[in-house]
Formats: structure tokens, sequence, C-alpha cells
């Protein structure tokens, strides 16, 4: 019996270790990196951003999304970008007035040229793309933040809510005659909360109207009016959806340029090729056989 | 057989336990003794209409705790109803504080509806005159 026990716990360990190794072998296989940039965004709070002010809200948004790592290498592909191909245009400027092994060899650095140009693009793009995904995890998470709030707020608050609200509303209609009636007696002194309240409304009222005059609290407008917090949201998100349309549209022009540059390889390649045979003639010719019998005739 | 080891360890975990349970209850009452704004409001009420019925008071005393009880009221129903943080303690006191405006402010609900406070509550519970006048002894068949 014990033997059985140890036998069963030996191959239940074995396979724990056997698990956990497996694991650890997947988490450790890198994917390919693109630049240093390109380090895991790590998911923040979305608490903050919903109490932000609409304008500060996508420049919010844009600071966390921009990695510095990020943009210093869109900045230097772009930068790399832009030197290759004023190369390339003096390249093929040279190209024009070369004969010969040096018009071959000029046509070689610029289609290497135009590799590493096209490379550079591809990179640029790459690194758009994640800009604009992580932007887009982003805004998705805080609408979803947004919308779960609305679930929270349970029907039993929403009615408490109005409730008081009408209770306000029932309140102020009164108001005035209460003070009235109250103020008329010898037993109605000049309470602290009442002589502190109409004071601190009426900086309450101005400090709200310059809280909504204030140029930071604009309310984001289409064309229907006003938008929510909500819409505000949406809008963004299908600019961001346009943006990742655009990229799959450029990457698509990328890839006839890429191409382009393959088949231009190819031509210098057969171009290289004809120059090592002499011109008379096709290399591959061979003179007949039976010409050939001429020579064992005589 | 069991060793003495035992005792002075099951004696630690009743110490825990007991300390546990203190420091539990001891969180729950300061929690209960703590008063909010309508806790406030309704210890003033119910001191208002204690004194309103009350069989030890003559009229004028009566009388007097009532109007002083009236007074303070309104400040703390003005201070319950302009609450914005009141509705995030959805509890079943403060729905229900809410849901009967006319019993739970009864200061302003009273002049509203111009009666004074006594009768107004009276009247709101459904003992109004008529209802008292009406009123006769007798078996329920």
């Amino acid at each position: 019996m014990k033997l059985k026990t140890y036998e069963f716990q030996t191959t239940r360990r074995l396979r724990t270790v056997t698990f956990c190794s497996l694991v650890a072998i997947t988490l450790s296989v890198s994917t390919p990196a693109l630049a240093s940039s390109t380090q895991q965004w790590p998911p923040g709070s979305t608490e903050r951003f919903m109490k932000l002010p609409p304008k500060m809200f996508e420049q919010a948004i844009e600071r966390e999304v921009t990695d510095p790592g990020l943009r210093q290498d869109l900045s230097n592909s772009q930068v790399s970008a832009k030197t290759r191909s004023e190369r390339i245009a003096e390249l093929k400027e040279a190209g024009l007035r070369a004969e010969g092994e040096i018009a071959i060899e000029l046509r070689h650095q610029v289609l290497t040229e135009k590799r590493e140009y096209v490379h550079d693009l591809g990179m640029q793009l790459d690194l758009r793309q994640q800009h604009v995904e992580n932007k887009r995890g982003l805004l998705d998470r805080i609408l979803k933040e947004i919308n779960a709030k609305k679930r929270r707020d349970n029907s039993s608050v929403d009615t408490l809510r109005n409730q008081q609200i009408s209770a306000q509303a029932r309140l102020d209609q009164v108001i005035g005659a209460v003070d009235m009636q109250i103020l008329g007696t010898e037993y109605r002194e000049d309470s602290k909360y009442s002589r502190e309240y109409a004071s601190n409304r009426e900086a309450a009222a101005s400090l709200l109207a310059a809280i909504e005059r204030h140029a930071m609290n604009t309310v984001p407008q289409d064309e229907t009016g006003p938008m929510s917090r909500e819409e505000y949201i949406r809008k963004l998100l299908i600019e961001v959806d346009t943006e990742m349309a655009l990229i799959e549209n450029e990457r698509e022009l990328l890839g006839y340029m890429a191409r382009l540059v393959a088949l231009d390889a190819m031509s210098l390649a057969e171009d290289v090729a004809q120059m090592g045979f002499p011109e008379s003639g096709d290399p591959m010719s061979v003179s007949s056989t039976a010409e050939s019998a001429q020579l064992f005739v005589d | 057989m069991k060793t003495n080891t035992h005792q002075p360890r099951n004696s630690i975990i009743r110490t825990l336990l007991f300390s546990t349970a203190l420091i539990g209850c001891m969180t729950t009452m300061s929690a209960i003794a703590q008063a909010g704004p309508l806790e406030n409001l309704e210890r003033e009420r119910a001191m208002m209409l204690g004194a309103a019925i009350s069989p030890t008071l003559s009229p004028e005393e009566r009388q007097e705790k009532v109007m002083r009880s009236r007074h303070r009221l309104v400040d703390h129903e003005r201070i319950v109803i302009r609450n914005t943080d009141l509705h995030e303690e959805n509890n079943p006191v403060t729905r229900r504080a809410f849901a009967n405006y006319d019993l739970t402010f009864l200061t302003h609900a009273s002049i509203e509806k111009n009666r004074d406070i006594i009768g107004h509550w009276l009247q709101e519970l459904g003992l109004s005159t008529e209802a008292l006048l009406t009123a006769r002894a007798g078996r329920r068949y």
C-alpha cells in the first residue's frame, strides 16, 4: 500500500514539474521585437481619465499611449527614410550619366537603398500601428468602464436620487413661506446654517458659472449639439479606426514598392548575367552533331 | 495519547478568536454611534414628537418644546435634502426617508399643506379629526 502511494505521489510530482517546465518554455520564447520601444504597453487605471475635462482628455490619452522610446524610434525612422530618399535620387541621377560597370554598380546601390527605404517605411508603419492600437485599447477600456459604472448604478440608487431631486424641488417652492413663518416666531434665532448657506450658495453659483465658462471645460460638440463623454469617446474610436485603415492602405502600397524592388533586382541580375556572355550568338547554341561528323569522315 | 502541548495552543486560538470578535463588535458599535445628517434629523423629530405626545407636560410646556424643536428641524431638514452624498448611502433607512417626504420633512411639509406640525403628522398617520370623530369602540366581526 505504501509503495503504491509513493508511486502515485511521484507520478503526480513528475506531471506537475513537466507542466511547469512547458509553461516556462512557452513564456520564454521571444517574439521578434521591432525596436527598443516595443516593450509591452502596460494598461493603467482608467479612473483618472473619466474625471478630466473634455479638452484635456484627448491630450491625456495621447500622453498615456505615446511611449518616449516609440516616439524616438519613429523620429529616427523618419530621418533615415528622408536621408535614403535623397540618396536614391542622387544615385539615380548619377546612374543616368554612367555607363557599363559603373552604371551597373550604381543601379545596385539604388536597389540597396530602395530596399532599406522600404524597410524604414515598414518600420514607421509598424510603430504607427502600435501607437494606434494602444490608443484604441485605452479608449475601449475607458468606454467599458463608463458602461460598467452605468450598470452598477442600480435602479434603487436612481430612485433615491430622483426622490432627492424632487424633495429639493418641493423645498425650493416652500422655503420662502417656511422662513416667513419661522422668522416670525420668538424661537427663531438666526441659525449659523441659514446665515452662511445663503452666502455660500451665491459663491457656489458664481464659481459654477466660472467653471462653465472656462476654456478647458468646453463640451465637445457635433452637428446635433453637445456630446456626452460616451459619444465623444466613440467619436475618438472612429478616428482611431480610420487611422488604422489608412495604415493598412499604406502597407499595401509598401507591398507594391517591395515587389517593384524585387523585379528591379531580377532585372539587374539578368543584365549582369548578360554582360558575362559574348555578344555574338546564343551562348547555349552548339554546332549540329551532323556537322561534327564531317571531322571524323576525312 | 494527547500531549500537553495542545492545551496552550487551544488557549491561544481561543484568545485570538475572542480578540477578533471584540474588535469587530467595537467597530460595529462605533459605526452605529456615528450620527449622519439623516440620523440627526430623525433624532430631533423623535424628540419633538415625544414632547408632543408626552402626558407629563403641560400644554404651554408642550407648545414651547415643539416650537423650539421645529426651528431646529428646519435646518436639519434642509441639510438632509441638500446633502449630495446621501444618495450614495443606498440603505433602507435612507430610501424610506425619501419615499415618505411628508413624514420625514415634517416642518416643510406641514407649512406647504398649511397645517400645524403635529396635526400634519397625525393626518399622515391616518389620525385625522374626521377619522377620530367617527371612530367608535366595538367588536370587529
